[in-house]
């Protein structure tokens, strides 16, 4: 037997199925090759590992899932009209146009045929000329060439009255998204008062320089209370706009009503944070806040969970910022990709100096977001924007709600790897400095928090990203910090803290 | 194992009547199944439960085509497999945007000065993350019947079934498969032996 064919029976002969003759072969071969028996060996061990692979845990609520799925995809027989609709009226368009059907139809029937159309479109608008149908052609010509675009606008629907020309041709799905970013929506989910009107602008647009960013760190809120953000004491300069600078937003109409304010179910929270080049103090003064005129800056905050967990977890963030708030604006969109969509928005009108609470109950609007074909990738990407003219920072957050394990985080994208580095070579040879870099350049570190991180005391951490300086606070406190795959989880530590001298060592 | 058999074929029965509530016992009894391979299919937890979502949709959907007295489970990792590959396909026709959370593709940090504990846990953790790359990148004719033998412990004819070959093809792909994953983890022949 040659090695070749013994490589082949390698699975079969693992499965039993060889017949007598064809094992005692097989086992003759590997006694006295090591390079199949080696082979088979590491075969043998990876299986092994493969079969030691526990089930992943199901996402509980499967089967209220699968139910709301069904009912959303009961109520949606047009969509499946129309789908067959549109080709079969374009094959008829197709076979009419073939056969010549508008060329022998007499021009002058169709010139004669036209006032009468547009009558029909006064009647059906309930407005114009509708009891009184033109006497000649000439002036139902007249009355054409006067009035028929406005009949013809009433018809097309109710178009947003400050909506863009033709927005009455939008496709269906176009105009649904619209219509979440539109002012129904808002009012619905009650906006108030409209923003300032620099607050479309973008991060990007903003000069470098007038951009201090102001970094949070996350602690744990009273009991049964919310995760809470302070603002540290230091002031690092943002290292470059990020890729996820906050998209323009159309200004909103004012609506009634404000947050929803149920009660927070998060028992851990992670903040990913940007960590920035620090700049001598009275640089940062000479630029001072952002102020109205200067633009809003933004807080984007990305509730990092998926979209079953946030239907059942009210988020509550507060922001605890050194600054007076005004006139902040919060918005919940859906995704980068999706910024015109508004899941849930509120305004925060003043606040007292050093607090900004935000209650998130986002459940209702995610829900009607998706109602089929719910894709929780792209409800995993919402972002939470707070826009305000006091509030100069940008931060990124990725909240892990009631229950979250460290799973539910975010992992880092592609997007943020650095070129260059392989796969392996991160993983084998990534420093710290690496990481930060690399996380920094897409917004910041993932951080998670255990349930019972002591709140008080994380703002005691250091501004910085530092990893011994951080690591030797969270000893201190009697917690650790674990770096995995780019996440940084603060954990309980299991034993005193380390020396801080081995902390910073890298294998590279 | 006969009382749940025929359990679970009054399930499929009421299925069938339109009852919901005995559907929603058929989505908890093979939830975590359906979740698991579609997890292993596509490689990604939120994508797998937006399959596993939409293949007990389809199952729904189709029960009443089910012919009673063949096995349901099989039916349904059919219908899941299916489910599966349409999506992949979707997917491979649009693929997702650069800042897509999709791929784990991230950093591996050294840990900071690991305790014992937490090395074992992070050690446990590569582990699977290692075989959950490399059974990823087989070709799906190969990752379906590897999945489905070795981490759902179906059979060669329950796989035959599922994937609609016959026997012959599936021990054939499963030996492919295995090969395809041995050559990927050997590197790792390490970090697999200490779990």
């Amino acid at each position: 037997m040659r090695c070749d064919d013994v490589i082949e029976l390698f699975s079969r002969y693992r499965d039993g199925e060889l017949a007598p003759a064809e094992r005692r072969a097989f086992e003759a071969h590997l006694e006295t090759c090591d390079r199949c028996r080696e082979g088979f060996a590491a075969l043998e061990s990876v299986l092994a590992g493969v079969c030691d692979l526990e089930p992943e845990p199901a996402p509980p609520g499967l089967a209220a899932a699968v139910r709301a799925r069904l009912e959303a995809r009961t109520d949606r027989p047009r969509a499946v009209l129309l789908r067959w609709a549109m080709p079969v009226a374009a094959a008829v368009l197709l076979v009419l146009i073939a056969f010549g059907v508008f060329q022998v139809m007499p021009e002058r029937a169709r010139l004669a045929q036209q006032p009468a159309l547009i009558t029909d479109r006064y009647t059906a608008a309930g407005e114009g000329p509708t009891a009184r149908p033109p006497s000649k052609p000439t002036e139902a010509a007249t009355e054409r060439g006067r009035e028929a675009k406005p009949g013809v606008r009433v018809i097309a629907g109710p178009a947003a009255p400050s909506g863009p020309p033709g927005a009455g041709e939008l496709s269906p799905r176009r105009a649904a998204k619209d219509e979440w970013a539109g002012a129904g929506r808002i009012a619905e989910s009650g906006a108030l008062g409209a923003p300032p009107p620099s607050a479309s602008r973008t991060l990007a647009q903003k000069p470098k320089a007038a951009e201090p960013t102001r970094k949070y760190t996350v602690r744990e809120g009273e009991p049964g209370g919310a995760p809470s953000y302070r603002a540290p004491v230091e002031r690092p300069v943002s290292p470059a706009a990020p890729r996820s600078a906050v998209a323009p937003l159309a200004p909103t109409p004012a609506g009634p009503g404000g947050p929803g304010k149920e009660p927070a179910s998060s028992e851990a929270a992670a903040i990913r944070s940007v960590p920035g080049r620090a700049v001598p103090e009275e640089a940062a003064s000479d630029m001072g806040p952002a102020g109205p005129g200067r633009g809003p800056a933004s807080v984007t905050v990305t509730a990092g969970a998926s979209k079953h967990q946030l239907a059942f977890g009210n988020l509550t963030l507060q922001v605890n910022s050194d600054e007076a708030v005004d006139n902040a604006e919060v918005l919940l969109r859906a995704g980068r990709d999706k910024p015109e969509v508004v899941l849930w928005q509120g305004r925060l009108e003043k606040g007292p100096a050093n607090n900004l609470d935000v209650q998130l109950a986002p459940t209702a609007p995610l829900n009607a977001l998706q109602p089929e074909r719910a894709s929780t990738q792209e409800v995993a990407r919402q972002e939470l924007v707070i826009r305000g003219p006091h509030l100069n920072s940008q931060a990124y957050y990725v909240f892990a709600p009631s229950g979250a394990g460290s799973r539910q985080v975010a992992p880092m994208s592609r997007a943020t790897a650095k070129p260059g580095h392989g796969k392996e070579g991160k993983r084998a040879g990534a420093t710290w400095d690496e990481v930060l870099q690399n996380v920094a350049s897409d917004a910041g570190v993932y951080v998670l928090a255990p349930a019972g991180f002591p709140a008080a005391q994380a703002t005691n951490l250091p501004a910085r990203a530092d990893q011994r300086a951080v690591e030797k606070a969270l000893g201190e406190m009697g917690y650790g910090l674990r770096a995995e795959r780019g996440a940084l989880t603060i954990e309980p530590a299991a034993r005193p803290a380390a020396p801080p001298g081995r902390a910073g060592r890298s294998r590279r | 194992m006969q009382d749940t058999l025929a359990a679970e074929n009054l399930l499929v029965e009421r299925c069938q009547q339109g009852d919901t509530v005995a559907f929603d016992q058929l989505v908890e009894r093979h939830g975590e199944w359906v979740y698991n391979l579609a997890y292993r299919m596509v490689g990604d937890r939120d994508e797998a439960y937006d399959m596993a979502q939409e293949a007990f949709v389809r199952a729904f959907r189709a029960i009443k085509r089910f012919r009673r007295g063949s096995s349901f489970s099989t039916w349904l990792y059919r219908v899941t497999t299916n489910a599966c590959l349409d999506e992949i396909k979707r997917r491979r026709r649009r693929p997702a945007p650069a800042s897509s959370l999709l791929d784990a593709d991230g950093l591996y940090p050294d840990p900071p000065d690991p305790s014992p504990q937490v090395e074992d846990h992070v050690a446990s953790l590569e582990r699977r993350e290692v075989v959950r790359r490399a059974i990823a990148a087989l070709p799906l004719h190969h990752r379906l019947p590897l999945v489905l033998y070795e981490l759902q412990g179906c059979s060669y004819e329950e796989i035959a079934a599922i994937t609609g070959t016959n026997v012959g093809t599936v021990k054939s792909r499963l030996n492919r498969a295995r090969l395809a994953l041995k050559e990927a983890l050997e590197p790792h022949l390490e970090l697999l032996r200490s779990g």
